[in-house]
């Protein structure tokens, strides 16, 4: 069924109940009960505007939409990527390749430097802070004099 | 004994061409950086037809994944390939910094810069500095008694 047209006359009437209503602070949701009572009815939207139009109220550029909590999607997690610069140190013992990653100042990598340019890690693969390298190393052992690593 | 040093990171994007002319290894790095806006980057000479390629801009690992695997797929050469897997495997792009022992003797020279282009001033500073700290502090070891 297509909504009733309103006459001008009608129009006119309902522009003047709105001025009255809003300067009397009723809230929006009861200024369209009461249009709608008296056969004056308009759509929400319009009727916001001239409500704000009275009042000279701008309209607010980011309207918070109440959503009930069960609605809610949970806020995806923002994955924090931490960046990491590394210095491998790699090569390999009795032909079986060992590799090192360590992280940390210049300092800390120069002493963990010291250790691991002679002797090779436990396992095959170790990656630590340069501080914790002399856990990590095979002290009794060394790298190979040439090794046939291909990176 | 002799260890290979290198540097790591999984915020720049690094490849490493290997078998590939200079032509071509500058070709990709133009057509990287025009393709995913990289801003710059430098060509490092590892010895003949071996270069490194290292980008100026930061990008996430997941975003570092694609150009280096768009690099592997351009370049259409399956050293390039099992240097990508390799990469993506460990979760961060490594490059050598120090010389590189060979078998039966002597050593492979410390990569070089040979081409710069664009920006240089973010990732590529990091690169450049954490090298020559890397290199003082290999000087310093001694450990490449035969270079």
């Amino acid at each position: 069924m297509s909504p009733k047209r309103l006459t001008k006359k009608e129009i006119q009437q309902r522009d003047r109940l709105i001025r009255y209503y809003a300067k009397k602070r009723y809230s929006a949701n009861l200024i369209q009960h009461k249009l709608r009572q008296k056969g004056l009815g308009m759509r929400r939207k319009e009727l916001l505007a001239k409500v704000r139009e009275v009042k000279g109220v701008s309209k607010r550029p980011k309207a918070e939409v109440h959503i009930p909590i069960k609605y809610r999607k949970a806020k995806p997690k923002r994955v924090r990527v931490v960046p990491a610069k590394w210095v491998a140190v790699y090569g390999t013992v009795d032909g079986k390749s060992r590799r090192v990653e360590l992280a940390g100042s210049g300092r800390q990598l120069y002493k963990a430097m010291l250790d691991v340019a002679k002797h090779p890690p436990k396992k095959r693969f170790v990656r630590c802070s340069a501080s914790e390298v002399p856990y990590y190393l095979d002290y009794e052992d060394e790298w190979d004099e040439h090794p046939a690593v291909r990176s | 004994m002799a260890v290979i040093v290198g540097l790591s990171d999984n915020r720049t994007v690094m490849c490493d061409l290997d078998n590939v002319s200079f032509r071509k290894a500058k070709d990709l790095a133009f057509l990287t950086m025009e393709h995913f806006r990289l801003e710059g980057f430098i060509i490092l000479k590892s010895s003949s037809k071996h270069y490194h390629l290292v980008f100026d801009k930061p990008k996430r690992w997941s975003s570092v994944q694609k150009i280096i695997a768009s690099i592997g797929i351009n370049s259409n050469n399956p050293e390039v390939w099992k240097w990508v897997c390799m990469q993506v495997r460990k979760g961060f792009c490594t490059l050598r910094v120090s010389p590189k022992p060979l078998n039966p003797h002597g050593f492979k020279p410390v990569p070089r810069v040979v081409y710069r282009y664009g920006s240089q001033n973010l990732q590529i500073k990091w690169f450049l500095s954490m090298r020559r700290c890397v290199l003082r502090m290999v000087k310093l070891l001694g450990v490449y008694h035969g270079e």
